[in-house]
């Protein structure tokens, strides 16, 4: 069973840049063990290449100075940390499902973050508020929807079951293979006018 | 004398005004309603499962939890090119949905017509729904 922490629990907001070399991040919790030594990754059960979130904070960071961390990725960090609390579910999120989730969501977001500071007070905007449920296999089920465009990304919840990215307008639909870059792209497309 | 099969009490396909009845579990079902439509594990050879012939509460008898009910028309079901089929008085299967993990655009296309049709008939969180 998933433990019930968020991913960003253990990270100071606003606080100096985190190393960003190769020395692993000053990040607890086994949420956030670095990629290179979790068997989730290692065994290759996402297609395209691990995403270190901690590096890329770390980056984010030093690049943009102390400043607050974008108030979506927060809450869509605490939101996928809160699926495995209150019993909500009567199967739990599995650990598999919750580490591929926050590693593919959050990255995606991060990389989307820059852009949002390029074009400060033009008409670049954040994604909407995500809906997350979790499957009868303990998978993660995200959702998100914008002017009248529909994006969901599944995680299964295990390296057997499917992920995949899916999105909807009008009468066109498509699914993707489920990866960071596949999703940060949609997530552009849903938001872009 | 040959004995004539004895008619079963329901009929072999539902194809009319009757309305289908389709319980929430989640919260997440809730305010994504596609998520209510999507065949769980279990209903993966069977088809998804409804009550009909039956008053609306009876779609969440045993169910530790229900955040309401919804309900469509046999009719605008069928019209999808899905099959309402019946396998007790008051539950039937809609088949031809596939599985996520089978066919994942297909899947979700599906869940998303189906909510389209449906409306909510009751709304808000039910406990320890009776058996």
């Amino acid at each position: 069973m998933a433990t019930c922490v968020s991913p960003l629990e253990d990270l100071p907001v606003g606080s100096p840049p985190l190393p960003v070399a190769d020395s692993p991040p000053p990040i607890s919790g086994q949420h956030y063990s670095h990629p290179r030594n979790s068997p989730s990754v290692e065994r290759g059960g996402m297609a395209g290449p691990a995403i270190d979130i901690a590096s890329q904070l770390g980056n984010f960071i030093a690049q943009y100075g102390r400043v607050m961390l974008p108030l979506p990725i927060q809450s869509v960090a605490d939101q996928i940390g809160s699926l495995a609390c209150g019993g909500e579910y009567e199967t739990p999120p599995t650990n598999y499902a919750q580490f591929i989730a926050e590693q593919i969501i959050l990255s995606a977001y991060l990389a989307l973050v820059p852009k949002h500071y390029e074009s400060r007070g033009s008409s670049w905007e954040s994604p909407p508020a995500p809906i997350m449920g979790v499957d009868d296999n303990g998978g993660i089920l995200v959702s998100w929807t914008a002017k009248g465009r529909y994006l969901a990304a599944n995680f299964g919840g295990s390296q057997a079951l499917r992920s995949f990215i899916y999105r909807e307008e009008g009468q066109h639909h498509k699914s993707f293979p489920l990866e960071e870059s596949t999703l940060r792209e949609q997530l552009e497309w849903l938001t872009q006018r | 004398m040959t004995e004539l099969p004895t008619p079963t009490p329901f009929p072999e396909e539902l194809v009319a005004d009757e309305v289908l009845y389709r319980a929430i579990r989640t919260s997440s079902e809730f305010q994504d309603k596609r998520f209510a439509f999507l065949l769980r594990q279990n209903e993966r050879d069977s088809g998804l499962s409804v009550s009909f012939n039956c008053a609306a509460e009876k779609c969440e008898e045993g169910l530790n939890k229900s955040y309401g009910i919804l309900s469509l028309i046999a009719y605008d079901v069928v019209g999808l090119d899905l099959k309402v089929v019946p396998d007790e008085p008051t539950h039937a299967n809609i088949k031809g949905i596939p599985y996520k993990d089978d066919d994942p655009d297909l899947a979700m296309w599906f869940a998303g017509k189906l909510r389209d049709l449906a409306r909510v008939v009751r709304e808000g969180l039910k406990k320890n729904v009776s058996r």
